[in-house]
Formats: C-alpha cells, structure tokens, sequence
C-alpha cells in the first residue's frame, strides 16, 4: 500500500472523530507548551548569565594575574609578556598599566584613570572605537565613550560641549615615587585625542578613561617605579582556549577566562536542563494516556473495517501502520499547535514581567535578562519527545489492530 | 485448484482450567479442480462454514494440509496469508460486509489500494468493473444507500477487481431476495464460464447448490458426497463446465 494511500487514510480516519482528535491534540499541545516553558527558564536563565559574564569580554580572552613561584605570587613582568606573544594560538597579549593625572581642556578638567598600553596588540585582540582611529605615536590618545561628560568647567558642573576628536589636552601626570614613596607630580604631556571608545553595553557603566601609547611610558611613571601589568592573552579561537591556559597554568600563572567559567557553569546548566526536560517530559506522558486511549477507541470502533481489511489482503504490518501514522499525526499537530503557543507565551513573558516588576515589586529588572529562551535545540527535542511519546504510545493500540480476528471482526458466528 | 487433506478441526471452549474440545471437523478430503463450481451443503453447525474459513486462511486447523493454487497454505502467517489472498482468493460474504464509510467505488477499489496500484489505474478498472456489473450508477453512493442486491454486487466487484483464481463464497444469497439471489447465481455462473474461476460455495439453500458442478453434504464434520440422489436437485439447473 502506498504511503499516499495510507495517509489519505488516515486523513478520512481523523475526520470521522474530529472533536475527540482535538482534544487529544489540545492535550498533547499542552504538553509539549508546559515541557517547553519549563525548560525555557533555564535557557533563559543560562543565556542571562553567560551575556552577563562576556559583558565587555570575549571568549578567547585570558586574563593573567600572577605567576607562582613557590608559595609567593609575583607580578607578570614585561619578559612574561614578551614570552606569551610566542607561544602557540596566541592572538594578541595586551598590558595595560595603570597612572594618574589630570587633563585639562580649554579650562574644562577632569582626572580619569590612564591606561598605558600597546594599541598594535589592542587592535589584534579586538579593541574597537565609536569615532576616530587608533593612536599612532605616543602624541596621540583614544579617550572613553563618556570622558566628554566627566571634562568639567572649572568650579562648574559644566560638561564639554564639542567634539574631542582632534583636540591637543594636557596630562598632568601625577604618580609614586619609589625613591620619596609618595605620590607626586611627574610633568606634563601634551596629547591629541584621535579616538573615542565604544559605547558601554550597560546604561550604568561610564566610560571615562584616558588611553595612551606604551612608547612613551617613561613620562608616565617615576624613574625606578615599575607599574604591574594587567595582562590578558587572547587565544586565535575559543577552541583553544582551554589548551592554552592549561600550558599557562602548568607554568605556574595564576589566571582566569570566561571560557573556562562558561564551561563550568554550562555543566550545571546542562543538568538543570536535563531536570527540567524530564520534569516537562512527565506533562508530555500524561498528554500521552490520552493519545493511547484516544487510539484504543479508534481500533474498536473500526475493528470491523480492520476485520473486512484483513480479509481481502490488508497486510498486518499495513494496518499496524496506518494507526501509528494516526498517533504520529497527533503528536505532531499537538507539537507544532504547542511549539507556536510555548513561542508566543516565551515572547510574552519577556515583555510584560519586566514592567510588572517595576509596577509591582517597586524594582527594576536587570538590564538584558532574557526570563525565558527557547533555542532551536529545545525546540527540536520538545517536538522530538513529544512525536516519540505519541508513537509509543499509539504502539499498543495499533498492535491490537493487527491482531483483530477476522471472524469476530465480521461478526460471524463459527 | 484446492486440495483439503485430512483436516480436523476442534474448537476449545470453556474458561481456561475448565476447557473442553468440540471437534467440528473430522478428516475431510476434498479436491476442487481449476475452473470448477463446488457447493457445499450442510445443516446450521455442520461444519461447512469452518472448512471454508480453513481454506480462507481465517482459520488454522488442527490437523490437515491446506494447498492452494499449488502452494501448501496451512502453515502461513498472517502477512504470508493477506499476500496470497490478495493474489489468489475473492470473498464474497452473505452480509456483503462492505465499509460502511467507503462509497461503492471505494469499497470496490480497495484490494487495488492495499496492493499498491496507482490511483489513474485503480480508477480505470474500477469504473470498468461497475460498469460490467452494472452498478457504475451506484459508484459514489454509500453501503446504506444501497439495496442489498446492489451491495452484494459491489462487494463481488471487490473481490474481482484483482482478478482471483478463486472465489469463495459463504452463504452469498442470505440476505437476498428471490429475484436477486436468481441475477447472483447467474452472475456467478457466468464469471466461472467467461473466466474459469474456480467456485467454492457454502449453502443451505438448494437453489445455490444447484448450480455447482458438485454438491458435497457435510454432516458431522464429514463430508458426504454424493450429497443427495440427483431426483433431490431434479428440479434445479446445474451447469456443467
């Protein structure tokens, strides 16, 4: 018999109890809805973490902090940096050091927090600016997306008003003197703004600081003082992350990535899910005692066209599949009808619990945080355990169909 | 065509631990040629109904061998039984047992379905065969709709359409009045002279009987043979092949 033929009638089989069809459709929708959403939590959950920790950071970052000797730890010195930049899938080693000083402007000021570092490295690793470009020479510095905002009139909360771009500011630097072992006053230097910083992702993070060029790092600190570095290693893919800081670690480095961290908390997430897909599995199988009684009826209610089938030549195996084809159909409408409304109400959630927050708790939702999240993987094995559920449960029934008498089906006496 | 060796057949009957055996059938040889009309006779439990559902595959005996067309049938399977049904054996039933959701053209088209033929042909054939049998008229139009002479034609239609070697039929005018149980058996007559298929009818009514090349009696769960003096069916016509 051909599928097609086995299909139409199914469809015909289907039409004839179309109420009870829908119930059970209903049924197993809400199942396969309720599995969805209670997994979707933890989806959401996950994602809102993960944004969270890549807020400002990328996967293939390492951070170093520290290099063990023994039980000492001691700071990553220039030769530590020199060495990384050789070692196998490194993309960029960054050094950032960290002075002080006061800028001023036309008779606007402010005192933002200096970063010294290697803009060639900062740009293989990734870093982008809003406006301008990276810095060529120790002449020129990049500032943050707010340092307009934070550049004060004198004895005035006036901000800025134009453009930094192409403005020459004057860094009075101020820093330790290792030989007085106070903070004092090192000179200044004349800089040009040729960049601006891209806008942070969080509303609450003000970007205010001043970037200068490592080359001239000796008007930047006191003679004899040398500044620990903030030193991040960024691997050419996330793939080898985890092989490089296991060699950086074997070596003795104290160090941390998001990648490591991810790997971790996606462990405890992964059994989370698994929990939550079992729980909403459960919702799924009682949707399926009605998918198994719903077929039951179905085979007693026909078993004299199934007898009459029988008899003319209607091999078992085409019966026994013409009624899981019908299972199959309900698991399928029930998940496509559930997927639809678990999307809808994920999409929902999302947009009305964060102003109900507001409203009600007299909060405010965390920036970003995605409540519920339906990837494809979820949808897959929603659909997946849902179609399953309604084959096997369709099994029983279509078994018994096979196994109709014949004579009894034709109500003839023997 | 059909050869029945030594078949036994015993019912069980009782609840389980309490069962006891109703031999039905008691060693019946029977031997039907190809293109013959064998009609059996028997009063209400006799037997003759379950010895034509042995040789329909509907029912295993106890003992005896069941040979078809050549190929010894007894031990099949089901799946083994509906492929050979489908190739070798048309049914025609006393209560037509047509699907009731099915109109005419369905019910009819049905073995080309479960077959596999292609929808263009099975529509070709089964118009051809409605009309032939002249109930194309009737074609879309549902079991209930129908008299009980206009369904026992659809349901022979069915079991034509693959064009079986072998027809059996069980009680096939039961529920038939007189004037269509007479254009049946005509039918009937008919399509083993045309077509040479080979007939195995059971009957209790002696009018049917009549038209068999052979009229076996079965009493007891044996065949009695010949069934009667031929005085007895004098009276009726007996086409001889």
């Amino acid at each position: 018999m051909k599928t097609s033929d086995k299909l139409r009638f199914v469809k015909q089989n289907m039409a004839k109890n179309k109420s009870r069809i829908f119930m059970t459709v209903l049924a197993t929708a809400m199942g396969c809805t309720f599995l969805m959403m209670i997994a979707s939590v933890a989806f959401g959950l996950q994602r809102s973490l993960v944004d969270e920790m890549m807020q400002g950071q990328t996967l293939t970052e390492i951070q170093i902090h520290s290099k063990m000797n023994g039980d000492t730890h001691e700071a990553i010195k220039q030769a530590d940096v020199d060495r990384f930049k050789k070692l196998d899938h490194v993309k960029a080693v960054t050094a950032q050091r960290f002075t002080q000083g006061e800028v001023t402007l036309d008779g606007y000021k402010t005192s933002p927090t200096g970063i010294v570092t290697n803009f060639e490295e900062e740009t293989k690793a990734g870093l982008q600016l809003s406006e301008g470009r990276m810095p060529t020479s120790g002449a020129e510095a990049i500032v943050g997306y707010h340092f307009a905002e934070h550049l004060l009139k004198d004895g005035s909360s006036e901000a800025y008003p134009n453009s930094l771009l192409g403005k020459q500011v004057s860094f009075n630097v101020t820093g330790y003197n290792p030989k007085t072992e106070k903070e004092e006053p090192l000179g200044t230097v004349k800089l040009t703004i040729v960049g601006l910083m891209l806008k942070p992702d969080k509303e609450w993070v003000q970007s205010t600081d001043l970037y200068l060029d490592d080359s001239i790092q000796s008007q930047l600190f006191h003679k004899g003082f040398e500044a620990n570095p903030n030193v991040k290693v960024y691997a050419d893919s996330a793939n080898h992350v985890t092989t490089l800081s296991k060699a950086l670690r074997d070596e003795g480095y104290q160090l941390y990535s998001v990648a490591d961290s991810i790997k971790e908390m996606d462990l405890v997430f992964l059994i989370m899910k698994i929990g939550l897909v079992f729980v909403g599995t459960i919702a799924v199988l009682i949707a399926s005692i009605g998918i198994y009684n719903t077929m039951t009826m179905a085979v007693t209610e026909r078993s004299q066209d199934i007898g009459i089938m029988k008899a003319i030549g209607a091999n078992p195996k085409t019966i026994r599949s013409i009624f899981l084809m019908e299972s199959f159909g309900i698991g399928l409408f029930g998940a496509l009808i559930g997927l639809a409304v678990a999307y809808g109400l994920s999409a929902l959630i999302n947009a009305v619990v964060p102003p109900i927050i507001e409203s009600v708790l007299d909060g405010k939702a965390p920036e970003g945080f995605t409540f519920t999240y339906i990837p494809l993987s979820l949808s897959l094995v929603s659909v997946g355990i849902s179609l399953g559920v309604a084959v096997l449960s369709g099994m029983r029934p279509a078994a018994r169909a096979t196994r109709i008498d014949v004579l009894r089906a034709l109500r003839r006496d023997i | 065509m059909i050869e029945l060796r030594q078949i036994e057949h015993a019912f069980t009957l009782g609840r389980k631990g309490n069962e006891r055996r109703v031999p039905v059938l008691r060693g019946i040889d029977l031997t039907i040629r190809q293109g013959e009309i064998v009609t059996l006779i028997g009063r209400s439990g006799s037997g003759k109904s379950t010895l034509l559902h042995i040789a329909s595959g509907f029912i295993r005996p106890t003992n005896g061998r069941v040979t078809i067309a050549g190929q010894d049938v007894t031990d099949y399977g089901e799946g083994q039984w509906a492929d050979f049904r489908r190739r070798y054996l048309g049914f025609v039933f006393q209560n037509f047992q047509l699907i009731p959701s099915m109109t005419a053209f369905e019910n009819t088209e049905l073995p080309l379905v479960l077959q596999g033929v292609p929808a263009e042909n099975r529509r070709k054939q089964t118009t051809e065969l409605l009309e032939k049998l002249g109930i194309a008229a009737y074609a879309d139009h549902y079991p209930s709709e129908l008299s009980g002479g206009q369904q026992q034609r659809v349901g022979i239609a069915r079991s034509l359409i693959l064009n079986p070697p072998v027809l059996l039929a069980d009680e096939p005018t039961g529920s038939l009045d007189s004037e269509n149980e007479e254009q049946l058996l005509q039918l009937l007559q008919s399509l083993n002279r045309e077509h040479g298929i080979t007939l195995l009818i059971i009957t209790h009514d002696d009018k049917v009987a009549s038209i068999g090349n052979r009229t076996m009696r079965i009493e007891d769960g044996q065949l009695v043979s010949p069934a009667g003096t031929p005085n007895e069916y004098r009276k009726l016509e007996v086409v001889k092949p």
